[in-house]
């Protein structure tokens, strides 16, 4: 019954946001700011997720292919082929849902515990407009660039590794990424990318916008979303791999 | 901070994060599909009739040097391929080379090469190669080892079980028969050579003998055409009972075969064979035989070459 | 002029309160006292449409507002100013900006227009000094006089009071609630106090909205209120600890 609920008020909730973005020209200092706390802020901690996660693929990954006859070029392959399909939308997506989701839950769930939602609406603002969209919008745009940076960053690290390790030759690595690469890879990475920025944005602002009960409320509220936020990506992951694959 | 700043500070780290991004992305793009990234590159175009094992990104060599690679594939009809291959070589590619599908290594892996024709003109940008699909010594031979596999299979199951026989005949103490059989041989065979020793001087004499004949027979031939047509006939049956008997001669290596197994299986053994002093006996009594033979033949060669008709030419 | 007529409200299973009519005249002063739970926000909600009915109708001015769309209806919001429980002050930024917020998103009005006005709306309160800090560095009895600046900048008809004196010491009690006469005096404003606070009732209020037993048990002016031999009335203020 409660799924029910949620499943409607989520939606009101995002249909409101689109059908009052007509006052788009209204909110665009509140997009900015978001896409500022949501990409450029998140930077950091993705380049550095993407980095370890490229190191630590190719050092696995020449471990895992011991037998002579595998030439080196085949880590390359592994490593970038996998960075650009799956782990920089994948990997950045599960930190940012930790990141993103859970500061846009308690920054929407304490606005809503201490009326700071009414106190917008009763100024004669559509809260949603003003506070949800902004935020969704700058995750859909925002995570294309988050995935760019993971995978350039998972790329360097895979290439630095296998570098250092002696695993694998540069020139090696790139022959094997380039052997395999293909654009329509990275579509469709991109493609996840702008789907899990929804999902992470569009969750937590639900759980945050409709949080009820004060502190703990809103501890709630942020736990959920991030929670949830993992789950969707996940099986939004896996519904995308199977339609468009 | 003024408020307003702070806002264009925000729009300016956006704008700086998405121009950055955007041009990471389009470098990092042109990188993977190896076109150099700010030199414009020369581009040729070629047609296969067929590309098996290229693909976008597959490298393009000269004389062994990396150049460029394989920028796009694209099926331009049922039996051609169009390929456009992003070469980053600035001296230029002449008129009439000829690009090559090899292969680049031992696992299926193949190159495009080029085969630079020496001619003065160049290929303009956009233009075309001809192409060639070249098997390759590597392909040449897999095809050849595809074909002995089955023969090489047989071969080397025959071998293992011949070893595997020897391996039990030397285990079921074959090994001091064998000794000894060697010790027999070789004694046999000394015996033999003395034996020669002390007629050789007959054998000297059948030769001279045989030479005498031979010379006989060559002025004979002149004369007795007809005749010797009709021996020829002869030699011509004789030679046909030779294959008969080399037909037999397979049925006996058939029997030598079930012989090696009997030995193996121990209904009497090799060694025991030859360590049989009747051998030795026989062989000696061989060599008499031959021996008596020979001096027979000094004696009254007619006895014997009236088996093959020749008598009636002396 | 605000006319309640036979609103009824309830969540879910739960009736808030039924039948309430009441009538607010333009510059009047309206006290809603009631137990805890007794739904006096809840009502204080429906004046600026933030939440529905079940059943009944506001008037304002003769408009329905439940009826009107939501592009008009809140341009009608604006013309409501509200100082919320806890100030309901944006946390994020400055007094300064918290008081201007509405101006920036609302008005036409330059930075030196919208300076003046915060400024002239912070006097007001008397926090004229308070601008560059930020809400978690002010006080109880700051933040809600920097929530009312905020809710009397864009000028509205009427202001709605959620507690206003709920959670701060008797003195600052008093400000505020010699704030609210002076709002209503030099503004001209018809005010709503949302309230348990006697005290507060008997310096502030024209009339008294009494919420009890799902109902509005009982409506008058505060003469009547000191007259009225109603028994839950008289249990309510006497629980107050305030003598008439």
């Amino acid at each position: 019954m409660q799924l029910f609920v949620d499943v409607g008020r989520y939606c009101r909730l995002i249909y409101e946001a689109i059908r009052s973005s007509t006052e788009f020209g209204m909110y665009w200092k509140n997009i900015i700011i978001e896409m500022v706390k949501t990409g450029y802020d998140s930077l950091p901690i993705i380049i550095l997720a993407g980095f370890f996660t490229g190191a630590v693929m190719t050092i696995q990954t020449s471990y895992q292919l011991v037998a002579g006859f595998i030439p080196p070029e085949t880590i390359g392959s592994i490593v970038s082929q996998s960075l650009l399909i799956e782990l920089a939308a994948v990997i950045s997506a599960l930190v940012l849902a930790g990141r993103v989701g859970a500061r846009i839950a308690t920054e929407l769930g304490t606005m809503a515990v201490s009326e700071q939602i009414d106190a917008l609406e009763s100024m004669g603002f559509n809260s949603v407009t003003f506070l949800v969209m902004p935020r969704v919008l700058a995750g859909i745009f925002m995570f294309p660039v988050i995935y760019v940076a993971a995978a350039v960053a998972g790329m360097s690290g895979g290439l630095l590794s296998g570098y250092m390790t002696g695993a694998v030759p540069v020139a090696d690595f790139m022959l094997g990424a380039r052997q395999v690469f293909s654009p329509a890879d990275v579509s469709f990475g991109v493609i996840k990318s702008f789907v899990f920025g929804y999902i992470i944005t569009s969750i937590s602002c639900y759980k945050g916008y409709f949080a009820t009960g004060g502190a703990e409320g809103v501890g709630q509220a942020t736990t959920q979303a991030a929670v949830l936020s993992c789950i969707y990506i996940l099986v939004a992951d896996f519904v995308l791999a199977f339609l468009l694959l | 901070m003024e408020p307003g700043l702070k806002k264009i500070q925000n729009e300016i780290k956006i704008g700086l994060t998405i121009v950055i991004a955007l041009l990471i992305a389009i470098i990092g793009f042109r990188l993977m599909q190896d076109v150099p990234i700010f030199r414009p590159s020369l581009q040729l175009y070629t047609v296969f009739d067929r590309v098996d094992g290229i693909s976008v990104g597959t490298s393009v060599y000269l004389s062994g040097v990396k150049i460029g690679s394989v920028n796009r594939v694209e099926l331009a009809g049922p039996d051609s391929v169009r390929v456009v291959l992003n070469l980053s070589y600035t001296e230029g590619i002449p008129v009439g080379s000829r690009a090559y599908i090899e292969s680049a290594d031992l696992i299926g892996g193949k190159r495009v090469r080029i085969h630079h024709s020496g001619q003065d003109e160049m290929l303009p940008d956009g233009g075309y190669i001809e192409g060639v699909y070249d098997h390759g010594a590597f392909a040449e031979l897999q095809s050849f080892a595809e074909d002995v596999k089955p023969d090489i299979q047989r071969s080397t199951g025959n071998l293992a079980d011949v070893l595997s026989q020897i391996d039990e005949i030397l285990k079921d103490g074959g090994k001091e028969d064998l000794r000894g059989t060697i010790a027999t041989l070789s004694s046999s065979s000394r015996q033999i050579d003395r034996l020669l020793q002390e007629r050789s001087a007959d054998l000297e004499e059948s030769i001279i003998s045989l030479k005498h004949i031979m010379q006989n027979l060559d002025t004979l031939s002149t004369g007795r055409q007809s005749q010797l047509d009709d021996i020829l006939e002869n030699l011509e049956t004789t030679s046909q009972e030779l294959g008969v008997i080399s037909r037999e001669l397979g049925g006996v290596s058939s029997e030598l075969h079930v012989m090696m197994q009997q030995i193996n299986s121990g209904e009497g053994t090799l060694g025991r064979l030859i360590q049989d002093p009747s051998l030795y006996e026989n062989l000696d009594s061989l060599a008499v035989n031959l021996k008596n033979i020979s001096r027979k033949m000094e004696d009254e060669p007619g006895h014997f070459l009236k088996h093959m008709r020749l008598i009636e030419i002396f | 002029m605000i006319e309640i007529n036979n609103l009824t409200k309830s969540f879910g299973a739960n009736l808030v309160w039924e039948n309430v009519s009441l009538t607010i005249d333009d510059g009047e002063t309206l006290a809603v006292i009631g137990k805890s739970g007794s739904g006096k926000s809840v009502l204080m909600k429906h004046l600026n449409v933030l939440l529905y009915p079940d059943a009944g109708e506001v008037l304002i001015d003769g408009l329905n507002i439940f009826e009107i769309r939501y592009a008009k209806l809140r341009r009608l919001r604006q013309r409501f100013g509200v100082l919320f429980q806890g100030a309901a002050l944006f946390d994020s930024i400055t007094a300064y900006e918290n008081v201007a917020f509405p101006l920036r998103f609302f008005s036409d009005f330059n930075e030196d227009e919208i300076n003046e006005r915060v400024m002239e709306s912070l006097e007001l309160v008397n926090l004229a000094d308070i601008g560059t800090k930020t809400p978690a560095e002010l006080s109880g009895g700051m933040r809600k006089r920097v929530g009312l600046a905020r809710a009397i900048v864009m000028k509205p008809d009427y202001l709605l009071y959620d507690e206003p004196t709920s959670g701060l010491d008797p003195q600052t009690s008093d400000e505020i609630n010699d704030l609210i006469i002076s709002m209503a005096d030099t503004l001209d404003i018809t005010s709503i106090v949302i309230t348990h606070d006697m005290h507060s009732v008997l310096r502030v209020a024209d009339k008294v909205a009494f919420l009890d037993q799902q109902k509005l048990s009982w409506y008058g002016t505060v003469d009547e209120m000191r007259k009225s031999d109603h028994k839950a009335l008289h249990s309510f203020i006497i629980a107050s600890e305030y003598t008439i």
